[in-house]
């Protein structure tokens, strides 16, 4: 019978897996904001960059905004059904968001080769350094992502460890989060 | 069989309550996209970046359940963005203005 209440309580009054999820989240800050600090940085110097800007692919990024917010709804609905004891339902969901991470990376693919099939590289100039080492980065944030999703919903589908269905949630939200001000950042401000 | 789940959690909203947020991220995303086909100029990106944080808003408050958590976590996410903005207004004046620039 799965009953569900906090197996290890703490001082902090929060499951120790969700603080350090948070603690986690607060170093990821650090690192985004340091690249996207930059990018500001050199985007404010060089204006010419929109030219640049310009020619990114603006409806794959939509299309991955899309695919990222929905795949974000998907994880919420599996820490909702994990936390009503519905862990098969836990695990559909969860399989979903891991689907999302799969198309975003698709179309993410597709986008790379259409730019370098172009012939713009990292090396072309300083904003395509840029441009490859964010999303470069944020891809592979959705990978292992990804891989955290796959192994939490293995567990999920056997009604274990769905406390871990919310730690796997968090990660995937922040995945989005950054994808929310990289989109506006490499596609809109042309 | 007893799961980690937190029975203290303050946070048990509806699927219904995490599908109307979701509708209204895709309507800022909607917005967004309109104003930026529509206009141009620093208004239009300041708009674009304002509708991004409102929707970064609403999946750290709705989706991540920050508004919820103690505001100590509120502290720990903030020390990361201050570190991040202290960096910013301290390499600025080199990076977009040149400042402390030798000449050739």
């Amino acid at each position: 019978m799965t009953t569900h209440t906090l197996t290890h309580p703490t001082s902090t009054g929060l499951p120790t897996a969700r603080v350090a999820m948070w603690w986690f989240l607060a170093s990821e800050i650090a690192i985004f904001g340091g690249a996207v600090a930059c990018y500001l940085l050199f985007r404010f110097r060089h204006p010419g960059w929109a030219e640049h800007a310009a020619k990114t692919m603006s409806v794959a990024g939509t299309i991955n905004t899309v695919v990222l917010l929905t795949s974000s709804l998907f994880a919420v609905l599996a820490h909702s059904a994990a936390e009503r004891g519905e862990h098969r339902r836990a695990a559909r969901l969860l399989w979903l968001t891991f689907l999302g991470g799969v198309l975003f990376l698709c179309v993410k693919g597709v986008e790379y080769h259409h730019e370098i099939a172009a012939g713009v590289t990292p090396a072309t100039n300083l904003f395509w350094s840029f441009y490859f080492l964010l999303t470069g980065l944020h891809a592979l944030h959705v990978v292992v992502g990804m891989t955290a999703l796959a192994l939490v919903a293995r567990g999920a589908a056997r009604g274990l460890h769905l406390g871990r269905v919310e730690i796997a949630g968090l990660y995937w939200h922040f995945v989005d989060l950054v994808w929310i001000f990289l989109f506006p950042l490499l596609y809109l401000s042309a | 069989m007893h799961q980690e789940i937190d029975q203290q959690a303050p946070h048990a909203p509806s699927d219904r309550h995490y599908v109307i947020t979701w509708a209204w991220l895709m309507s800022a995303l909607g917005v967004s996209l309109l104003i930026g086909a529509l206009a141009g100029g620093a208004v239009t990106v300041a708009l674009i970046f304002g509708i991004a944080v409102a929707k970064a808003a609403l999946v750290a408050g709705r989706f991540m359940h920050l508004s919820a958590e103690p505001r100590w976590v509120l502290a720990i996410l903030l020390g990361g963005v201050l570190a991040v903005g202290a960096f910013y207004i301290g390499v600025a004046p080199d990076v977009v203005w040149g400042f402390g620039r030798v000449a050739p």
